[in-house]
């Protein structure tokens, strides 16, 4: 996306926020409604989708939450994924799981009879996974000789890495107890276990990392199914 | 709560949107990479002081020789090792000379170390560093012009100092 574009993205997404936001003075008293309470399940579909178009990616994760209170809900997502670092210099394998668990504030006040939802949310996500380091070229700046290319991989096993999220989205509920939802995450790693001589150039779940950040950021389209358990 | 909310969020989506579109797949030039290893010339009678090769010429042997300096009259050179083998061979050559100081003269060096590639960055990938560095001299027939090769340091790290000095 060229700088433009990005830039229109994320007005019009700030004014869908805010014009959703503009409507919650208006709304009736909730209190004497029953509101359902349950546990949702569903997939991530970026994941597949991304699968399919990116042939160095591939990825699954299944999300789920269970609404604890009014506006609180306890969410966890577990996923596993894959990713080839395919760039002029170096190539890379990296294959894992993750999970990650935390909670999710509904800031949506919502009409009666509707179950929509902005909400915020913060995850402790945790991964493990291997890395494969298969080829890459010395960098020099010396033109004189040719490139030396070593193709001896390296497997780096047992990895883990630790990360902080923070997570805005947005679910509507499109047929009875079926839900869609968008989100993006920004993500800060706490710690991860550093292969030896190199480094982790993507954590499943957390996603590509960064030279000089410890940052990194994440995005997600979920379908999910409402399983009703109780009323109050 | 949910102003504060709101506005967090609009936040880290900007946040989010910045770390996305940072660029870290250039190889920034000021990163230290794979180090040349650098040469200076001092005079025989007084390695004290600096002497200029005059019309120095530097070159790898064989079919797919390349010369890597190429006449040119200085005290300090920065001339590449070969990361893909254990040995660099260079020719060097004195191509002009001074009154009274001899004829044109060329040399094979021969510099043998090892290899160890280090880790930099996504970008830079890795470098590789030398270590365990000697050398033979042979004089080629017609009398070496190096009097003496000194290596100062037998590890090859960075360029920022010298490693080599040659006395003639």
């Amino acid at each position: 996306m060229t700088y433009k574009h990005t830039l229109l993205l994320s007005i019009s997404i700030v004014c869908c926020v805010f014009s959703t936001f503009a409507q919650q003075k208006s709304i009736l008293d909730t209190s004497t409604v029953k509101e359902k309470y349950g546990l949702r399940v569903g997939v991530d579909l970026s994941k597949p989708i991304r699968t399919l178009l990116d042939e160095d990616y591939s990825g699954f994760e299944v999300v789920a939450d269970f609404r604890v209170s009014d506006k609180f809900y306890a969410a966890a997502e577990l996923g596993t994924e894959s990713f080839d670092f395919y760039e002029n210099n170096l190539n890379a394998l990296t294959k894992g799981s993750y999970i990650k668990v935390g909670a999710n504030y509904n800031a949506y006040n919502n009409w009666i009879g509707l179950h929509n939802e902005i909400f915020t949310g913060l995850r402790y996500g945790f991964a493990t996974f291997d890395q494969e380091l298969l080829a890459y070229r010395i960098y020099t700046t010396d033109q004189n000789f040719p490139p030396t290319v070593r193709t001896e991989s390296e497997k780096f096993d047992g990895l883990t890495a630790h990360w902080l999220e923070f997570t805005v989205g947005i679910k509507a509920e499109i047929f009875n107890n079926l839900y869609i939802s968008a989100s993006v995450q920004l993500k800060h790693e706490i710690t991860e276990d550093k292969p030896e001589n190199f480094d982790n150039l993507f954590v499943p779940g957390f996603g590509k990392t960064y030279d000089f950040s410890s940052f990194g950021v994440g995005y997600g389209y979920s379908i999910s199914y409402l399983i009703p358990l109780f009323k109050k | 709560m949910k102003k504060a909310a709101l506005r967090f969020s609009i936040l880290v989506f900007f946040v989010a949107i910045a770390i996305g579109c940072t660029r870290d797949d250039i190889c920034d030039a000021n990163t230290p990479t794979t180090p040349l290893l650098i040469i200076t010339f001092k005079d025989f009678t007084n390695p004290l002081i600096s002497k200029p090769v005059r019309g120095l010429i530097v070159e790898t042997i064989g079919p797919n020789g390349v010369t890597i300096i190429n006449r040119v009259t200085t005290d300090s050179i920065a001339i590449p090792l070969k990361s893909s083998e254990n040995n660099t061979k260079y020719r060097f050559t004195r191509s002009e000379t001074a009154p009274n100081a001899g004829n044109p003269n060329n040399d094979i060096v021969s510099f043998t170390y090892e290899t160890e590639d280090v880790y930099v960055n996504r970008a830079c990938s890795f470098k590789t560093i030398f270590k365990n560095l000697s050398n033979t001299i042979d004089a080629e027939g017609n009398g070496s012009w190096i009097r003496d090769l000194n290596i100062l340091n037998t590890r090859i790290e960075n360029d920022l100092q010298t490693h080599i000095t040659i006395k003639h």
